[in-house]
């Protein structure tokens, strides 16, 4: 489980009166709760990244605190993976190559790499082939598509086998029917898996169809002004998003957040 | 034909400049002394052919021993300031300002320092040609993205991790491109301190040559230059595209 204690958090900027910070988030609070899938909307440019990015501990709360699995301290961050929009491939590594690159920094599998490399390679090659692109493992990045590319990346996000995933946007640059077939390959992963995920999105729909838990973010500096279950059995088809309640449950979360940002002129 | 047309045509490029020139010179009957014919210059360097050779060992010599200077000291430098943005600030306004200095200015410094002969050449090569690889590498480790640093950070990477796993084999590409410009830069280095203090080298020959008056021997210096530095040149594109060749896509 993870755990946000009022976490506040600001960029660093210089005034006039001498340094201070421009608040970005205020006084949030989450609970996360160990192998659930969750959500976080908000519009763009709200603070959703920074979430994920203390949640990774890449930053620290200015205040509050974030508590792994129940203790505290340093040393109970969980083993973490992301993706990002951009797929970020190295591409100066084959698709295999780029999908076992966490186990050659991890500490845990560091160490074992020469002695395990076969049963990496295998382990990644089953990964591949879950998302379908078990054939183009020793393809270069450039020659997979978008969609390719992002599957690749969910892959590297899990090989070293994380207790939290991180979704910074995961499909916000794919295509609408490509965006749709990868929920449902990220949940089949996740169903398998049942680690933790963490997913900011600005899509509605998507976050209803994937998660247990949407928290919403509104406001400047952001805090959580909703937090929505949904309880649709898993797996769930894609057939789902066109059930009355879905519809109904993307159009309440859209209802809240144009409440809680005032109304731009455009 | 259309495969013979395209790979031959540097040669042809060349074969018609060089009947042109000859063909001007002779029909406008230009004296020796201000421009000699090709075929001329290559009688020169037939005839010289040893003095030639020996010269451009010395100054191959020193332009390679200052450009491996050079990468070494560009290098360290693009490397501390990818690593640090702080190191980065402190240093960039100097070498822009060091770089703008004509290095002809710099050889007699050399001079007074090390004495006539091969080490104001080398330290002129090098200070000719650092500049290239220290700005290309320091850009490649900039800007690595973002992301990219987030994941690796987040895996519990080190800051010498980030360098070898992503920094590095990422700037290979820079590295390379800036290698092709600082081979040619440190070649022109060279023969710079050998023009002014020397008594060997392509340099020295061509000033030697000159208060003679002799023409021809000049362009043969020229000539031998050129076409050593296109070999050079030749040499880093075949290394780059063996170490860095992932950066480059088969059209299409």
């Amino acid at each position: 489980m993870i755990e946000l204690r009022g976490v506040s958090f600001g960029y660093p900027v210089r005034r006039n009166d001498g340094k201070d910070h421009q608040l970005v988030l205020d006084d949030v609070s989450m609970r996360i709760d160990a192998g659930s899938f969750v959500s976080v909307v908000g519009p763009s440019g709200c603070g959703k990244t920074t979430l994920l990015k203390l949640i990774a501990g890449l930053l620290r709360p200015l205040k509050g605190e974030i508590v792994y699995g129940g203790s505290n301290g340093p040393d109970s961050r969980p083993l973490i993976g992301m993706a990002f929009q951009n797929a970020v491939l190295l591409p100066w590594r084959t698709v295999l190559e780029n999908v076992i690159f966490p186990l050659e920094v991890v500490k845990r599998w560091r160490s074992e790499l020469r002695r395990r490399r076969h049963e990496f390679v295998e382990r990644a090659l089953a990964l591949l082939r879950s998302v379908g692109l078990e054939e183009y493992a020793h393809r270069m990045p450039w020659e997979l598509s978008g969609g390719m590319q992002q599957r690749v990346s969910l892959c590297r996000a899990l090989i070293h086998e994380p207790d939290v995933l991180l979704l910074d946007e995961p499909f916000g640059a794919l295509d609408m029917l490509t965006r749709e077939e990868l929920w449902s390959v990220l949940q089949d992963l996740w169903i398998e898996r049942r680690c933790t995920v963490v997913m900011v999105t600005h899509d509605l729909r998507e976050a209803v169809f994937l998660s247990d838990t949407i928290y919403v973010l509104g406001g400047r500096p952001a805090t959580v002004i909703g937090c929505v279950t949904v309880s649709y059995p898993r797996p769930r088809p894609l057939d789902v998003c066109y059930r009355d309640d879905f519809v109904r449950a993307t159009r309440d979360l859209r209802d809240l957040l144009e409440r809680s940002s005032p109304k731009v002129v455009t | 034909m259309k495969s013979v047309l395209k790979n031959g045509s540097p040669v042809l490029a060349t074969l018609v400049l060089l009947s042109a020139w000859e063909a001007a010179v002779r029909a406008l009957r230009v004296p020796e002394y201000v421009l000699p014919g090709p075929s001329r210059v290559l009688e020169s360097l037939v005839v010289h052919a040893g003095p030639i050779a020996s010269h451009t060992a010395a100054t191959l010599e020193a332009t390679m021993l200052g450009f491996s200077l050079s990468v070494v000291l560009g290098l360290t430098l693009g490397l501390l300031s990818g690593l640090s943005e702080s190191f980065q600030r402190a240093i960039y306004p100097m070498l822009v300002a060091f770089n703008t200095i004509p290095k002809v200015a710099i050889v007699p410094v050399l001079v007074i320092w090390f004495g006539i002969g091969k080490v104001p050449a080398i330290l002129t090569a090098s200070l000719i040609s650092f500049f290239p690889v220290f700005v290309n590498v320091s850009t490649a480790l900039v800007t690595t993205e973002p992301e990219l640093r987030d994941m690796l950070l987040s895996l519990g990477a080190t800051r010498a991790q980030i360098l070898i796993k992503v920094g590095l084999p990422r700037s290979m590409p820079y590295f390379f491109g800036s290698l092709k410009i600082a081979s040619t830069l440190a070649f022109v280095g060279a023969i710079i301190s050998e023009t002014v203090a020397s008594n060997e080298g392509v340099g020295y020959l061509m000033i030697a040559a000159s208060s003679r008056f002799d023409v021809p021997l000049l362009f043969a210096g020229l000539l031998v230059i050129s076409a050593i530095s296109v070999i050079l040149y030749a040499v880093f594109v075949l290394l780059e595209r063996r170490l860095a060749g992932w950066a480059f896509r088969p059209p299409g």
